[in-house]
């Protein structure tokens, strides 16, 4: 560590962490980084920047980023100069801002999951607590899910689309008869019962993946969940290459695309594992093949649309 | 929260509430040596411009998966802060697996060559059982008996938003370790000055001459040579001639020792050794020297950071024959 301001901030960490020092390279980061998110979006309460809303974000950035994730020691740790802390330091801010709105997404989508566990589809478990819920009718496991069934019920559920974006401050993010279908994948990719809490954790999880993308991108384009394109755009184009693939194709492809093992999808297919991660492999080339014929040249963003819509379809199709 | 606990109380109530996690007992600044399970910070062998002629000197993260044992380099697996971007095959490692203060996720199929004047520092340090796991991921896409936390499985590219970032990590992984894979066949070790000295012992063992038989000899070992040849029977001079080859063509050095002799601290020769080190050809950043542990008084020194004209090198020991420096010492 050869540079000198950030020798004094290492000392000012290793006496008591966070101090004047700190606490001006927070403040002067946010500030910088603040004015390029709107504040009708990213602020608590106010629709402009005041210092009271710096003031919070400040506290945040400090308290979740760099103390709660320990991100103080990773800067220290990683950084050479001044320079090196003052960039990672912006880059805190920005997932701490992005964190806010990922957040009051999710509480959000948690009030109207809690309203659906509530009505006539689905059933409250007797005698537990806090309450778990499971589709009236099925013999869905009572026990707490395991980690990686909660996030089994996170792959199956990331890639369904989205609500357009309306520049508002929390975005429904999924229309109703979408949620109603994640809700319903959730519980049967974990395989078990589930509590608002287990939601909150798969959300969290299926959302994760959109970070890399917000900060690549900054706040020059909408958020990035909302993906854009008008609705049935590639109908045509998805029912073409639904017709190109056979059963075991789709089979085997909508469960890889969920993430299951190919152990799991020998055992779902009936066959041994290794003719699954054969199955796999020629579904996955047929599509290819299917793509090259039907579907021809799109730019990336058009590509991306329809590899939602195709992994939409192949998700309805195990529904119905 | 401001208006809760005032204006420096919620710092205070922050501070006490989040302890720090990181383990200051693994943390060693530019270490000359990494062993397998060390987590480090690790820089380019070059500076990396960046855009606005600024250079990039953020360190990344690797766990150490192997180390080359006297060849001051080793292999490293990338790991990253950004824990979101580990998939099914890559391991998210709690502050408490690592001894950092925060989690990281370790890509299982991002590594490769490094030298240890890469390093930065160590920071970090995870179990054997955790290295096992880890290799376990690097090669298998079922992994057996594989508990740690992974993330979430990565889906084909246009749908999975973390492949921008996945390839900008790739094209760090490969700048980083560009120099070291480039060059890892080209270390030539150097002989020990002091070798002339112990003739004797050295010839007596096996393996001496596969091992000397491509290295280096320099100045003060040609002229210790050629001072202690006279008193050797016929057998050793014969077995000593290779050697006697390659001192003849030694050339004259130009070099001014950097390396500090008090770093040769046991050697019985120490001025010679740092002068035929300063001989070596200055491409690599490792210097292997080949000695044998009557070189040394007590015990055989361990590997030696130091700068020379602006660059970091290591200097090794490594047995001029088959039998372990370490086993006699």
């Amino acid at each position: 560590m050869s540079d000198e301001a950030l020798a004094l901030l290492a000392a000012e960490a290793a006496e008591r962490r966070i101090g004047e020092l700190w606490l001006a390279e927070v403040r002067a980061a946010c500030e910088s980084v603040s004015r390029r998110f709107d504040p009708a979006v990213y602020a608590v309460v106010e629709r402009v920047w005041t210092k009271n809303e710096l003031d919070d974000l400040v506290q945040d950035v400090i308290v979740e980023q760099l103390l709660r994730q320990g991100q103080l020691d990773y800067i220290l740790d990683v950084a050479e100069s001044l320079v090196d802390a003052q960039r990672l330091l912006r880059l805190r801010v920005r997932r701490q801002l992005v964190a806010r709105r990922h957040r009051t997404v999710i509480d959000r989508l948690l009030v109207r999951i809690k309203a659906l566990l509530d009505g006539e589809h689905f059933e409250r478990l007797p005698g537990l607590e806090p309450p778990r819920y499971r589709p009236r009718g099925t013999g869905f496991r009572t026990v707490v899910p395991r980690d990686e069934e909660l996030g089994r019920a996170a792959a199956a559920i990331r890639f369904l689309p989205t609500s357009p974006a309306s520049g508002d401050r929390a975005p429904a993010v999924y229309r109703t008869e979408t949620l109603e279908r994640a809700v319903r994948l959730c519980f049967e990719a974990s395989g078990g019962s589930l509590s608002v809490g287990d939601f909150d954790r798969i959300l969290r999880l299926a959302l994760t993946s959109w970070y890399p993308v917000v900060l690549e991108l900054g706040e020059d384009r909408d958020w990035p969940v909302e993906y854009g394109g008008p609705e049935g755009q590639w109908e045509d184009l998805v029912q073409a290459l639904m017709s190109e693939l056979s059963d075991v194709d789709r089979a085997a492809l909508r469960l890889k695309l969920s993430g299951v093992a190919d152990s799991i999808l020998a055992e779902r297919l009936g066959v041994s594992r290794p003719t699954a991660a054969r199955r796999k492999d020629d579904a996955f080339e047929r599509l290819r093949e299917a793509w090259r014929s039907v579907v021809g040249d799109l730019d990336a963003d058009q590509a991306s649309g329809l590899a939602r819509e195709l992994y939409w379809a192949l998700e309805q199709e195990e529904l119905e | 929260m401001s208006g809760e606990l005032g204006p420096s109380g919620w710092l205070q109530h922050a501070l006490a509430t989040h302890p720090r996690q990181s383990d200051p007992r693994c943390r060693e600044e530019e270490p000359a040596e990494v062993l397998p399970g060390d987590v480090c910070v690790v820089g380019p062998m070059e500076p990396v411009a960046l855009a606005g002629d600024r250079l990039g000197t953020i360190g990344h993260l690797f766990v150490v998966v192997e180390e080359a044992e006297g060849e001051g380099r080793f292999i490293g697996m990338l790991a990253t802060a950004e824990t979101e971007l580990a998939t099914e095959v890559d391991a998210i490692l709690e502050p408490e697996c690592s001894g950092l203060g925060y989690e990281i996720a370790v890509l299982s199929r991002y590594f490769g060559h490094l030298w240890t004047v890469q390093v930065r520092r160590r920071i970090g340090a995870v179990e054997e059982s955790v290295l096992g796991q880890l290799d376990e991921l690097s090669h298998r896409d079922e992994p057996i008996g594989v508990t740690l936390k992974r993330g979430l499985p990565l889906q084909p590219e246009g749908i999975d938003p973390r492949y921008p970032a996945l390839r900008a990590l790739s094209e760090e992984l490969d700048s980083l370790t560009d120099h070291c894979r480039r060059r890892l066949h080209d270390l030539v070790p150097v002989l020990d000055p002091a070798l002339a000295q112990v003739l004797e012992h050295l010839l007596a063992e096996p393996g001496v001459r596969d091992r000397t038989v491509s290295a280096r000899a320099s100045v003060p070992f040609r002229d210790r040579l050629l001072e202690a040849f006279g008193g050797l029977t016929t057998d050793q001079k014969l077995a000593a001639l290779p050697l006697l080859e390659s001192a003849v063509l030694v050339g004259s050095t130009t070099r001014a020792a950097s390396l500090q002799q008090s770093a040769l601290e046991g050697h019985i020769c120490p001025d010679a050794l740092a002068r035929a080190a300063a001989d070596v050809d200055g491409t690599l950043p490792v210097t292997q020297v080949l000695t044998h542990r009557k070189c040394w008084r007590d015990r055989v020194m361990t590997p030696v950071r130091y700068r020379e004209e602006s660059r970091e090198r290591v200097i090794v020991a490594r047995a001029a024959s088959d039998v372990p420096l370490r086993e006699a010492a």
